[in-house]
């Protein structure tokens, strides 16, 4: 590992002021909420910043509050605290589930929602210092012409990672906002629009700028009749990231579907919402046919690469089950 | 105290210092003065080394030596070239570097950041060859050579003396085996199944990566702190390497964090010991995860099988070719084709036999022994193809093999007689603990809750195997009775989680009628155990527990000898039984004789015992391994046969152990290599992009977790006794792996019809298999 200075904050004010500092100085700088992920990217030398800047040293960073109308979720809230809090369960069983079924039980103990949504990719190529690819600042990706078994079927290019976060896509699903705090300020934006795609920047997969964090999410409640689930199928049954994983939150009435969200994840460098899918099943009743279908239609214009064209079939084969789950 | 039993379970004597953390290990130890190794590794699969500059190294505060080619080329008291079989491995590279992860240089520093820093200073000017990357390329006509020139064997193993590598070619090693008329057999075959299949290159993943402490005294003399399963060996090489005597070298193993044989041979140590003598200070050396992926892997394999079969399932004749990815140096890839040449056969009577192994050099990070080497790539196919061949002719798999399998008796390939093999029943009982009897194919069953599935399958399978263990080979031990009846067992064997200790201490303590608590068993330190060969190739229990056996009957005849004359009474009159020996009149403990014959609570009797086998028996019977081992699984399992995702329900392993000395451990061996073995079939698999690893670490490369497990392992304990064995025992470390690979892909079959012949069984084979049949038209 490089070797680095540690500087413990005490305010998000602190954190974005010394951010912007290195940031003019030239100098690498990272935030670091539980470490777990930036930790090996440091030690295998992804990441060599000169300077750590700790937040969790910010006290009431942490905490879930539950509101009239959302659940307030501080960015140091860790994985464990979200799958094991009564009101989540309660409301959003299926966001628990998530955080239940992310990476491993000590890794959930240390990692934080606001680090999770924030997690660089685990492309093996971008995490081998072996290979200096475009994400890094290289000339070209790896995965194209090399082992792209993991790698997106949607919305890759030049880049083909897939974003890993088992978090996003059931809080894309239900409908979550991120609060942000940077040298201009607080701004609160729907999650969905933070994540970018690599043909708008192939080095980053959020839209963080210089001095920014991410400070809160804010859930929804959802409205009545609303039923989620999740479902990620991966190699081992801990410790590993989805190979493909679906999120749906639909709320119906009288039998039909009234509005709803699908939200695939291991598929895309961002969570992946299916509108064409999610508009087909609007106003219908779910059933094995209709499922069946909504998956089809969900993984039209899908392009596999020459590894990975199994998570097509996955896909619809998941979407169809998460959607008869969710009724 | 309790008298020491023989077949009752024991909880193992290194219990408490395992899990509460007291137990030390290589990494954990430091000694006085002593600095830290790094190493510099090859980035290439294939380059010539043009120049080296260790200048700019060498300024790093800390830093106290660089070795680089020069120090090893030219130093008088360096020999260059090692290797277990060939000579053909540097402790750094030399003119090229032949795979990546290959050491190229290492530092030595007062603390492991500036060794760090300082390898990334070293410059390296390198001309990159084009590179072999799998055994079709290696194998090519006029392909690139992986080594131009291979050294000498170096003297060593009697069983490979014959082995060489074929000149002008990448081919490490080729084994053949011919038996009856190939020709005639298949002109007399009614059926004729022809089968590749080809499974890749994985790791051992023990806890403990390698390690070494290495201290040189002025006077040349050598200690190591090593990782290693065969002490012995790693000092022979390292007397050969800086051409010392062997009682100049000390290599002292402490508790082992697993080994599965990607610890024999020399591996880290020859570098700590270059790097000790040129620092004049000693040096630890301790790899990483990813350095383990460079170090040893186990051979990836192709094998072509083709079987004659006559109507009535009698198997009549095989070809076989098997291609063994050795990568870039031979380590004990010879061994590792003759093995799966001989057992290519499978545990089945053909009379008419061409089978030809050959390890093959790449350009790849060196492959050597793992768990059962050569037999798990050979039965991947013999056992697969088994249930190929019995679903073409409509035979029950269990049947075929039956009808086939070998008996008490019968002779192996070798021509040899196969005592002691309870292959049968080893299949009879995995089958009955699977309800093989209930095999339906096609009962659904439901997976994802709430959905109401009806695509999953279950199914059935099972798989068999024989192998061997190395011989000829040596096991030696010495047991120190103490003044206070108390016993002390020095032997060379590595206590690495598989219970030596235990049952060595169960051995003596049962010969000798004393409590498992009055008896410790040493750690291991050349200049103080005797020889062994090596902890490897599930040979401990069988030859060193014999070993410490006889020890211990020697220790009884020189107290016999001491009560004889001390006590005056005659030969015959003099009996033991439980700790004491019994007289006509009275009975003594050993401390009153003790006590007797040295006239004061002192002394010590020293008991030896030695064993060693040959390539013929104490009967005069031709013996290629002391015993042969034989194992049956069976796998129940549920496919989805939409998305191929698996779920393992139940797997049985049963293994004829002779004797199971501590059922407790024998179960415990037996679940463990068939978790290992669910990893091999299910998961593991080092992928690699132009010769670079790009899965070197235990987040990508997939082991698989708890939660993948069945929920019921169950070992069975097979006992049919060996007459060589102590107790009638044999070896069992191996075995129940073999056979899980095969007996998952049977069940799978049996549930969705589809054959998987590559490993690892993912569930995106068995999609992609399903999609394909599903296209095929019927016929
Ligand atoms: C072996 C392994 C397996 C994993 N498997 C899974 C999995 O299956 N599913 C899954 O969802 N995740 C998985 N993860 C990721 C895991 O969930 C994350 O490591 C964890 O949630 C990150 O939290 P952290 O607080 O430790 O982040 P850190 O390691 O502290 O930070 C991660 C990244 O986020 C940035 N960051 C952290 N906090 C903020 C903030 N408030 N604002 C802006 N940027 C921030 C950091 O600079 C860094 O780049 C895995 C990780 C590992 C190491
Ligand atoms: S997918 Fe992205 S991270 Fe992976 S190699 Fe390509 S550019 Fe790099």
């Amino acid at each position: 590992m490089k070797s680095f200075e540690n500087i413990d904050v005490k305010s998000v004010k602190e954190a974005v002021g010394l951010l912007q500092r290195f940031h003019n100085e030239k100098k690498s700088a990272a935030v670091v909420g539980g470490g777990s992920e930036l930790l090996q990217l440091m030690k295998d030398r992804v990441a060599t910043p000169d300077y750590l800047i700790n937040l969790k040293t910010i006290p009431g960073l942490s905490y879930i509050k539950e509101e009239r109308s959302a659940f307030r979720i501080g960015a140091l809230t860790t994985l464990t605290e979200i799958e094991e809090h009564k009101g989540v369960q309660e409301k959003l069983l299926f966001l628990s589930q998530a955080a239940g079924e992310a990476a491993s039980p000590q890794i959930r103990n240390a990692g934080t929602i606001g680090g999770n949504i924030c997690q660089r990719p685990f492309c093996w190529y971008f995490r081998s210092a072996n290979f200096t690819c475009l994400r890094k600042g290289g000339e070209i990706c790896y995965a194209v012409a090399g082992d792209n078994r993991y790698h997106a079927i949607f919305g890759g290019g030049p880049s083909y990672i897939v974003h890993p976060s088992d978090m996003a896509p059931p809080l894309v699903a239900v409908g979550a906002q991120l609060k942000i705090a940077g040298p201009a300020g607080e701004k609160v934006i729907p999650l969905e629009k933070f994540f970018v795609l690599p043909q708008v920047n192939h080095t980053r997969e959020n839209i963080l700028g210089p001095g920014e964090i991410v400070t809160e999410i804010q859930v929804p409640h959802p409205k009545a009749g609303t039923k989620g689930f999740y479902h990620k199928v991966r190699e081992r049954l801990a410790w590993d990231h989805a190979i493909v994983s679906v999120s749906t939150v639909l709320q119906t009435q009288g039998g039909a579907v009234r509005e709803g969200r699908v939200v695939l994840g291991g598929v895309a460098p961002t969570p992946w919402r299916v509108p064409k899918a999610e508009q087909f099943l609007r106003g219908k009743k779910v059933d094995e046919n209709t499922a069946q279908k909504a998956g089809e239609i969900a993984l039209e214009g899908a392009r596999p690469m020459k590894d990975n064209i199994y998570k097509v079939a996955l896909a619809k084969s998941l979407i169809q089950r998460a959607l008869l789950a969710s009724v | 105290m309790e008298m020491t039993e023989i077949g009752k379970s024991v909880r193992r004597l290194d219990y408490e210092t395992k899990v509460t953390g007291r137990a030390q290990y290589l990494a954990d130890m430091s000694v006085p003065g002593m600095c830290h190794g790094k190493i510099l590794r090859s980035p290439y699969p294939h380059a010539r080394l043009k120049h080296i500059d260790a200048s700019k190294a060498l300024k790093v505060p800390g830093v106290m030596a660089v070795l680089t080619r020069d120090d090893i080329l030219h130093d008088e008291g360096i020999e260059p070239f090692y290797g277990p079989v060939f000579k053909d491995q540097t402790i750094v590279a030399v003119e090229k570097v032949r795979h990546v992860g290959d050491p190229v240089a290492a530092v030595v520093a007062l603390t492991i950041d500036a060794a760090e820093e300082a390898i990334r200073l070293i410059d390296v000017e390198y001309e990159e060859l084009p590179a072999v990357l799998d055994v079709h390329q290696a194998l090519k006509p006029g392909a690139i050579l992986v080594h131009e020139s291979i050294k000498l064997p170096s003297s060593g193993f009697a069983d490979l003396a014959e082995l060489k590598p074929v000149e002008g070619t990448n081919v490490c090693t080729h084994f053949r085996l011919n038996r009856g008329d190939i020709d005639k057999g298949f002109a007399e075959a009614d059926h004729i199944f022809e089968d590749t299949f080809t499974l890749p290159a994985t790791q051992h993943s023990f806890l403990e990566t390698h390690a070494c402490i290495a201290s040189v005294e002025p006077g040349g003399r050598i200690t190591v702190w090593a990782t290693t399963q065969n002490p012995f060996v790693v000092r022979t090489q390292l007397a050969n390497i800086f051409k010392v005597p062997v009682s100049k070298v000390r290599v002292i193993v402490p508790y082992l964090g697993g080994g599965y044989g990607g610890k024999v041979y020399p591996k880290v140590e020859p570098i700590t010991v270059a790097l000790a003598q040129k620092a004049g200070r000693p040096v630890r050396v301790v790899l990483s995860r990813e350095e383990v992926f460079y170090t040893i892997t186990k051979h990836a394999a192709v094998i072509r099988m083709k079987t004659g079969v006559k109507n009535d399932g009698t198997l009549i004749a095989r070809e076989c070719e098997i291609h063994l990815d050795t990568g870039a140096y031979a380590e004990i890839g010879p061994r590792v084709a003759k093995k799966s040449g001989y057992t290519a056969a499978g545990p089945y009577r053909i009379p008419n036999l061409k089978i030809d192994s050959y390890s093959v050099y790449t350009n790849k990070p060196p492959a050597g022994a793992f768990r059962g080497f050569g037999v798990s790539q050979s039965a991947w196919a013999v056992e697969s193809q088994m249930d190929i061949i019995a679903a073409a002719l409509k035979m029950d798999p269990l049947e075929l093999r039956k009808q086939n399998g070998y008996d008490e008796g019968d002779k192996f390939v070798t021509e040899e007689t196969l005592r002691a093999v309870g292959l049968k029943e080893c299949l009879d009982e995995v089958a009955k603990s699977i309800g093989w009897e209930t095999k339906v194919q096609g009962l659904k069953g439901s997976r994802v809750e709430g959905s109401g599935e009806t695509n999953v399958k279950r199914g059935k399978g099972l798989a068999c195997m024989i192998k061997a263990t190395i011989t000829p080979s040596i096991s030696c031990a010495v047991v120190k009775l103490n003044e206070d009846a108390s016993l002390s067992i020095y032997t060379g064997t590595v206590e690495m989680g598989q219970g030596s200790e235990t049952v060595l201490a169960q051995i003596a303590g049962k010969e000798l009628g004393l409590p498992l608590q009055t008896i410790q068993v040493l750690g291991v330190d050349t200049d103080v155990v005797p020889y062994d060969l090596t902890t490897s190739s599930s040979r401990s229990t069988f030859h060193m527990g014999k070993a410490v056996q006889l020890a211990a009957q020697d220790v009884l005849r020189q107290l016999k000898q001491i009560v004889m004359k001390e006590y005056g009474v005659p030969e015959d009159k003099v009996t033991f039984a439980d700790g004491k020996i019994r007289l006509p009149e009275t009975q003594l403990d050993y401390a009153e004789v003790m006590f007797k014959r040295f006239g004061m609570q002192g002394g010590t009797l020293v008991g030896e015992g030695q064993v060693k086998t040959s390539v013929k028996d104490e009967y005069g019977e031709k013996s290629t391994s002391a015993f042969w081992f034989v194992a049956a699984g069976a796998a129940e399992v549920e496919v989805d046969s939409e998305t191929g995702q698996i779920k393992l329900c139940k797997y049985a392993t049963a293994v004829d152990v002779g004797k199971a000395l501590n059922p407790l451990g024998c179960r415990q061996q037996l679940s463990g290599a068939a978790i290992t073995g669910i990893g091999q079939a299910m998961f593991e698999e080092i992928a690699y992009d132009n010769g670079q690893l790009i899965n070197p670490n235990l987040v990508d490369y997939v082991l698989p977790s708890l939660g993948d497990m069945p929920s019921v392992i169950d070992p069975v304990c097979i006992e049919i006794p060996h007459r060589n064995g102590p107790f009638g025992a044999k070896g069992i470390g191996e075995s129940a792996l073999i056979p899980v690979a095969p007996a998952i892909a049977n069940a799978i079959f049996d549930a969705v019809g589809v054959r998987i012949k590559d490993l690892p069984i993912k569930a995106e084979k068995i999609f992609l298999a399903l999609e394909e049949a599903k296209a095929r038209p019927l016929i």
